[in-house]
C-alpha cells in the first residue's frame, strides 16, 4: 500500500477499495488540517470544513481522473469548500485571530522561539485572504505555482504575485523579530 | 522547499525567502484533526461503498465460506445415499409391525440410525464446535439410538395383527369376556387404524 501513489490510491478506493482511502486517508490529513485550520483560525469551524472537504472528495471520487494529481485536486476541492464558506459568513470573519500558534519546537528550529513562530502565524492570519490561501497551499501542502494557479484558478502570474507579496510581508515580520533583544 | 518553482532569477529570490519562512513556520504546533474526525470521516468512506464492492482483497473469504457449506452439504447426501433411507419413525403413518421378521429389520435399521446420528453428531460438532457447545443442546446421537432400539424392542414383543385377532377370537369364542376386552382395548392401542371382523366390533 505504502508504494501506491496517491492517484492510484484513489482510484483504488473509487472501485471499492477501502484500504486505499485508509492509506490515502493518513498521508493527507495533517496538511489538509491545518491547510483548513490557518484560514479559518478557530478549530470548531476548522472540523466542520475539515469533514465538509473529504465528504466533497468522498462523493466526487468517480469523478476523479488519475491524469490529473490528487493533491492539486484535493485541495482545489477544500479551497473552494473554505471559500464557500467565507462567503457565507460575515465580512472579516476570516481575519480571527489564531490561537493554535505554540510549542514543540525541533531542534534544528532551536534558535526560533515560541514567541516568533506565534507572531508569524498571527501575520499570516492578518494577511489577506487570496495571499495567505497561496502561501498556505505552498507551506502546508508543498504544491508548486503551477499546481497553486490550478487550485485557486487563478493565472499563474497572479498566484506568484500574490504569494511574493505574502513572503514580503512575513520576511519582514521575522526580520523585526530577529532584529529584537532575546528576552 | 522541495517544490517545483520555475528556477528563473525572480522564482529563485522567490524560493529562498520561502525557505527562511518555512524554517520558522515549522515551529509551529503540528495541528491534527481529533480522532473523532478522523474515525467521521473514515465511516462517511466506507458507507459511500456500497457493501458488494468493499474489501475485494477479503472477498474470497465468502467465497471461501460457501464452497465449505457446499463440499459439507454434497458429503451428507452422498453419505445418506450409501447408507440407504431413513426409517420412518415407529408411530408414524405407514409404520407397521407385520412379523417377527419386520422386527429384526428394525432393529438393525435402529443400528443403522445410531451410527448415522452419531456420525452427524461429530460432522456437527467439527463444522461448528462452538455452536454445538453454547448456543443449542449438544447433539446426543447415542441417546437418540438409544430411544430408537427400545422402541423396535417393545416393537418386537408385540404380535403381528393377524394373530393378535385369532387370539381375540379365541377369547370371545372361549366366553372369556373380561380379558377380551383387556385384550381388545391393547390391541386398538397398538393398531388404531386395523379394521376388526365384524364379530369383534361391538
Amino acid at each position: 500500500m505504502r508504494d501506491r501513489s496517491d492517484e492510484e490510491l484513489m482510484q483504488a478506493y473509487a472501485q471499492g477499495e477501502i484500504e486505499a482511502f485508509d492509506a490515502l486517508y493518513a498521508r493527507h490529513r495533517g496538511p489538509l488540517y491545518r491547510y483548513i485550520l490557518r484560514q479559518v483560525g478557530d478549530s470548531a469551524t476548522a472540523n466542520d470544513l475539515y469533514q465538509g472537504s473529504w465528504e466533497k472528495i468522498i462523493g466526487a471520487r468517480q469523478r476523479y481522473r488519475a491524469s490529473a494529481p490528487f493533491n492539486a485536486w484535493m485541495y482545489r476541492i477544500a479551497h473552494n469548500h473554505v471559500a464557500d464558506h467565507f462567503r457565507r459568513s460575515r465580512p472579516g470573519s476570516e481575519l480571527q485571530a489564531d490561537h493554535h500558534a505554540s510549542d514543540n519546537p525541533g531542534p534544528e528550529q532551536a534558535l526560533i522561539s515560541e514567541q516568533t513562530a506565534a507572531r508569524l502565524a498571527d501575520a499570516v492570519r492578518g494577511l489577506p485572504a487570496e495571499q495567505r490561501d497561496v502561501l498556505l497551499l505552498r507551506l502546508e501542502a508543498g504544491l508548486d505555482l503551477d499546481a497553486i494557479a490550478a487550485v485557486t484558478g487563478v493565472k499563474r502570474e497572479t498566484a506568484k504575485s500574490r504569494l511574493r507579496y505574502a513572503v514580503g510581508k512575513l520576511k519582514t515580520l521575522l526580520g523585526e523579530t530577529e532584529a529584537e533583544p532575546a528576552s | 522547499m522541495s517544490g517545483n518553482m520555475h528556477k528563473g532569477g525572480p522564482d529563485r529570490s522567490l524560493d529562498q525567502d520561502l525557505e527562511s519562512i518555512r524554517t520558522a513556520w515549522q515551529v509551529l504546533h503540528k495541528d491534527e484533526p481529533p480522532e473523532l474526525l478522523d474515525q467521521s470521516v473514515r465511516n462517511a468512506a466506507r458507507r459511500a461503498v456500497p457493501a458488494g464492492r468493499r474489501s475485494r482483497s477479503l472477498r474470497w473469504l465468502g467465497s471461501l465460506a460457501t464452497a465449505a457449506v457446499v463440499v459439507l452439504a454434497l458429503a451428507i447426501v452422498i453419505q445418506q445415499d450409501q447408507q440407504g433411507p431413513v426409517p420412518p419413525v415407529p408411530g408414524s403413518d405407514g409404520f407397521r409391525l407385520d412379523d417377527a421378521s419386520g422386527a429384526e429389520i428394525r432393529a438393525s435399521d435402529a443400528a443403522a440410525v445410531k451410527e448415522k446420528a452419531d456420525h452427524t453428531g461429530t460432522v456437527l460438532q467439527r463444522a461448528s464446535p462452538a455452536a454445538a457447545s453454547e448456543s443449542s443442546p449438544p447433539f446426543d446421537g447415542k441417546a437418540a439410538a438409544t430411544l430408537l432400539e427400545e422402541q423396535a424392542e417393545r416393537d418386537e414383543a408385540l404380535l403381528a395383527p393377524e394373530d393378535w385377532v385369532e387370539r381375540l377370537m379365541a377369547l370371545q369364542q372361549a366366553g372369556r369376556l373380561e380379558e377380551l376386552r383387556a385384550e381388545l382395548e391393547a390391541f386398538r392401542q397398538a393398531y388404531p387404524g386395523y379394521q376388526l371382523p365384524p364379530g369383534l366390533q361391538e
